[in-house]
């Protein structure tokens, strides 16, 4: 089982619950909780219009969205000082809307990677970097970005969500290959009366951002650590490694090696895991049905099978009631109760037909001949080695 | 314009150097003549033809078969094909075993066969058409045989389209296949992939690679020495016709070009981030997030991070425990093996390509050089003859630069020994040469003519002498003739 | 041209009904498709392959007969001229100039004149008499020359497998 090890290793979250005492409090919740979600959906719609409307530098924009996500259960507070003539932001990725948080705080940019319209992209406040040509194409492409628009890139090198208590992913370099200062930031998501997790493995983004419309209120806290610039004869690797020791150091956990792929790895492991234990206690009525014979290629083995058992039934008969049955053993009961007639091979030769003229016809005798054939060759094979 | 005195500082060797040769004038004049002489060595004495000529060449050979051997022109075409043209060699097969000899180049059929029984078509199997046949006797019907001809014609294959009956080796002749082929535009194609076998079985005959250029040289060399088309002024190397490269041999450079267009465009990048495969030691860049790798060229399974064989990670899903228990196996022999061998690539490299570029760079130099003369022609700074040595120091520039281009490719492919010591030895010396002609001849103008000219004298030298092995030792450096270019 | 093809396709299909050779048999797989067929070989009596029922399939070019057919057994099949995922290289299957075999001149070459039982028969033959010089199975090319008893032990195998019959002990 050493697929699980990330997720052994603390990583990721299994359940949404962690304390039993939080399960009931949320069923107590849940009718407050879904009038709470109805009115933040139509909430959200709007706050989404005004986020589209007012431009990303305006600093009204800032006001209002931040009122706005309020009103939709998300507070982002910030301390620490932001260095405004930084380019390049770095942080943890705890939750799907890290980006959000951060950018009620200091409009940014996310680098997009999902293969979606232009103008989704430009509502959401991702920006189309290249991603999918390559490494090297984001790279280029930010480094152009952060040149000539004023909005500051916002990078979350790990690529993947954790649940930010344990430790953190192996940080992509692509941030320390755009830029060589850098102001790293802490992400903290806390939920007051809740203790749900924002995350947790397998899950897709748009569960966790019901969550987050059901629960009251959500705070991300978002830390703005020192700037730190890359020395002269410092490698990428090590300015990547110092700079996401700083934020473990913040963050009070360590660097792992595992890597986003791991992590992508570890939820599609999980998801087919858990789909496959619910196979297991599921209804029994699924795996008949599967069984069903459809494919004639499937069949054909299944006849030879049969006939490994039932050797004085001729193929082509056992072909044949596969036709009509569909199913290995509803055949094998019919050849029991002596519905499917084991004719010896001889008797069957010698009532040989003379071909039609048409294609239909032909196709039918070659499938008597192709099992009279074998059925044939089987019988001699059977003759010399009993001989020898 | 730089100041004279800073001149004079800087070129104190040419100044002795100068001096030196200032006395010994004639001993130059000489070297000269024998410089001119070298540079017609690798110079291949060719003929530029057009299509007619063309035509006419081989209508000569076809008419000299006739004339002994007693043939229709079109089979004596099969037969020249069959031969390479070689008339005195067929004449002598003929002579020697007629019956074979025409056997095999498919002039003269097998077998005959007879007529099918109710003119069956044996292709499609329609009975009662109207068949025709080869000499050969097997009938099939016009639409066969025009489906036939498309066919092949479509495959590239033109020359030596062969009857359809199965082992029947029979050459078609033109005129059997353009009567079949109705459509002008596939009769022309026919005749155009013809006219192409022709001269690409000649041995003499060779298509210009100038683009559109319709010409085709003729030469008897066998040597890789460099063609020049009077029409278009393409130059190539006559036996292989890509850029002539001497000092290196056509198979070499043949094996270089394939290496570069393989690797340079990447190769930086492949070296920053990707691995090789530990079998084939092609470059693999890992796109995915699972560690069990497959090489797309060779498809061994192995290990991303410890590089060995997957199978020995048998039940591990993903993570590979080899790595776990001990990282440095990573650096295996196989993977450092293969990296040094990029580096080794990637210095020659470097160095071809860094020369391709300089040439590229002197040849605005050239222009400038040329601008410069008439600038001063024009202000009576001299005449114009006066001027030209720089004119002809820029070009000398550019043939020992593209010399010393070509050494490298050569250099790589050389085997470890006294040889290849040599050989690096004699192109350090061209390349210092090369690099201070280079110096002087783009501060021409206002140095002194006889350090240039020195310095010419002495970057030719070192050049000829690179040259001296390759076109004139007869072993080794010999490319093969047959390899003849499409 | 596609017209063209079916139509000589349609010719031998009711050829090979009307009068089947000898332990071969071949029809397209199904009705909608003529293109790609479903052929069963029977072993040549008197050799190693000998009773055994191998299938392949045949996928035809929209340009048949000009251009040759591909054939594949469907089947493990363990033969010098038989690549490992049941491809099978014989000269018949290759149009004269390609010579990715190696074959000699003299070897039958496809023509347009040639036809599924043709090629069907040159496959039995092929299965009675291996060429191993040119090989596209090394392995088995290998054990043919040098350990015969383990081919022949192999093959054994191999037909007991297409006649579903349990394996015989190594």
């Amino acid at each position: 089982m050493s697929t699980t090890t990330p997720l052994t290793a603390g990583l990721f979250s299994t359940n949404r619950f962690p304390s039993e005492n939080t399960n009931t409090r949320v069923t107590l919740y849940l009718p407050i909780g879904c009038i709470i979600f109805i009115v933040r959906i139509f909430l959200g719609l709007q706050t989404f219009v005004a986020a589209c409307v007012l431009r990303k530098t305006h600093a009204l924009r800032g006001l209002v969205l931040r009122v706005m996500s309020a009103l939709l259960g998300i507070v982002a507070t910030s301390s620490g000082e932001k260095d405004e003539s930084v380019r390049v932001f770095v942080a943890n990725h705890i939750s799907c809307l890290d980006h959000m948080a951060v950018d009620l705080i200091r409009p940014c940019l996310l680098p997009s990677v999902w293969d979606i319209p232009n103008v989704l992209r430009w509502l959401f406040g991702y920006a189309d970097l290249g991603v999918r040509s390559g490494r090297g194409e984001l790279v280029r492409q930010a480094r152009l970005h952060i040149k000539s628009d004023d909005l500051p890139l916002l990078a979350l090198p790990e690529a993947a969500m954790t649940n930010g208590k344990k430790a953190l992913l192996r940080f992509s370099s692509w941030p320390f290959e755009v830029s060589d200062r850098i102001q790293p930031c802490t992400l903290r998501l806390s939920r007051p009366f809740f203790n749900v997790e924002s995350t947790i493995i397998g899950a897709s983004w748009w569960q966790d951002t019901l969550w987050f419309l059901f629960l009251p209120c959500t705070i991300i806290n978002v830390k703005w650590l020192p700037t730190m610039q890359r020395d002269e004869n410092e490698s990428m690797d090590s300015f990547r490694d110092r700079v996401a020791q700083a934020i473990a150091n913040e963050l009070g956990i360590e660097l792992s090696n595992w890597t986003s792929a791991d992590a992508v790895e570890a939820a599609k492991k999980y998801r087919q895991e858990t789909q496959r234990l619910r196979i297991a206690q599921g209804t029994p009525s699924k795996p008949t049905t599967s069984r069903t014979l459809i494919d004639p290629k499937r069949m054909d083995e299944v006849a030879m099978r049969i006939k490994q058992s039932h050797p004085t039934v001729a193929l082509l008969n056992i072909r044949r009631d596969l036709e009509k049955t569909k199913d290995m053993q509803s055949t094998i009961e019919r050849i029991k109760n002596g519905t499917v007639k084991p004719i010896s091979t001889a008797e069957h030769l010698s009532n040989k037909k003379s071909p039609g003229s048409s294609p239909n016809e032909w196709h039918s005798l070659y499938e008597e001949r192709k099992w009279t054939m074998i059925e044939e060759n089987r019988a001699k094979y059977l003759q010399k080695h009993v001989e020898d | 314009m730089s100041e004279p005195e800073d001149q004079m500082l800087t070129d104190d060797e040419d100044d002795f150097d100068c001096a030196y040769y200032d006395g010994d004038d004639i001993d130059i004049r000489e070297d000269f003549d024998d410089e001119k002489c070298n540079s017609d060595a690798e110079q291949a004495k060719i003929e530029s033809l057009d299509t007619f000529q063309v035509e006419r060449l081989l209508n000569e050979s076809v008419a000299s078969l006739i004339e002994v051997s007693r043939i229709t022109p079109s089979l004596a075409k099969i037969l020249l094909l069959s031969y390479n043209w070689d008339v005195k060699k067929i004449h002598e097969m003929l002579n020697k075993d007629t019956e074979g000899t025409l056997l095999k180049s498919g002039v003269k059929p097998m077998s005959t066969a007879k007529r099918p029984a109710n003119n069956t078509c044996l292709v499609c199997y329609h009975e009662d058409e109207e068949l025709r046949a080869l000499c050969c006797g097997h009938g099939f019907c016009v639409h066969c045989w025009k489906a036939y001809f498309e066919t092949r014609l479509s495959e590239g294959v033109s020359s030596k389209i062969s009857c359809m009956a199965s082992n029947c080796m029979l050459v078609a002749p033109p005129e059997f296949v353009l009567r079949a082929l109705d459509k002008a535009s596939l009769r022309a194609k026919y005749e155009r992939f013809l006219y192409r076998d022709y001269v690409m079985s000649h041995p003499e005959l060779r298509f210009c690679v100038g683009k559109d250029c319709l010409m085709v040289v003729r030469s008897k060399e066998t040597k890789p020495k460099k063609a020049t088309c009077t029409k278009c002024k393409t130059s190539f190397c006559v036996i292989c016709g890509v850029d002539y490269h001497a000092p290196t041999s056509c198979d070499t450079i043949k094996k270089w070009l394939i290496k570069c267009a393989d690797d340079s465009e990447t190769a930086n990048y492949i070296s920053a981030h990707t691995k090789d495969c530990p079998q084939c030691h092609a470059c693999i860049e890992k796109n995915g997030g699972c560690n069990h790798m497959q090489c797309a060229k060779c498809k061994h399974h192995f290990c991303w991070m410890c590089f060995g064989d997957w199978k020995s990670h048998g039940s591990e899903y993903y993570v590979c425990s080899r790595y776990k228990e001990n990282p440095s196996v990573a650096a295996e022999a196989n993977h450092v093996k293969a990296r040094r061998a990029l580096e080794k690539y990637l210095h020659y490299f470097e160095r071809y390509e860094n020369h391709n570029k300089s040439l590229k760079m002197e040849e605005e130099l050239r222009e400038k050089i040329k601008r410069k003369i008439d600038a001063k022609v024009n202000e009576h700074e001299g005449t114009w003859i006066d001027w030209q040595y720089l004119h002809t120091a820029a070009t000398l520039l550019a043939r020992c630069r593209y010399t010393l281009q070509y050494t490298y490719p050569f250099a790589y492919y050389l085997e470890k020994g006294p040889r290849k010591d040599l050989f690096e030895y004699q192109q350090g010396l061209l390349e210092k040469e090369v690099e201070e002609l280079a110096w002087a001849v783009e501060r021409a103008g206002t140095s002194d003519r006889g350090a240039l000219e020195a310095h010419m004298h002495r970057a030719e030298h070192k050049r000829i002498t690179l040259l001296q092995d390759f076109f004139f030792s007869p072993s080794e450096y010999d490319a093969p003739s047959s390899s003849k270019f499409r | 041209m596609a017209g063209y093809a079916l139509k000589r396709l349609m010719t031998e299909y009711r050829e090979l009904t009307l009068h089947p050779p000898d332990g071969i048999l071949a029809a397209p797989v199904d009705e909608e498709n003529f293109f790609e067929w479903e052929c069963l070989i029977t072993g040549p009596e008197d050799t190693c392959f000998a009773n055994g029922v191998f299938p392949a399939r045949i996928s035809f070019p929209q340009d048949y007969p000009l251009s040759p057919p591909k054939m594949r057994f469907t089947c493990d099949l363990f033969h010098p001229n038989i690549y490992r995922d049941g491809r099978v290289c014989i000269s018949i299957l290759h149009a004269p100039g390609d010579d990715p075999t190696g074959y000699e001149t003299s070897s039958e070459r496809w023509s347009p004149v040639q036809s599924v039982e043709k090629i069907l028969l040159s496959v039995v033959s092929m299965l009675a008499e291996p060429n191993d010089e040119s090989a596209a199975n090394v392995n088995a090319a290998k054990m043919w020359r040098e350990d015969r008893v383990k081919f022949n032990q192999i093959a054994d195998n191999l037909v007991r497998k297409t006649l579903c019959l349990p394996l015989a002990d190594s």
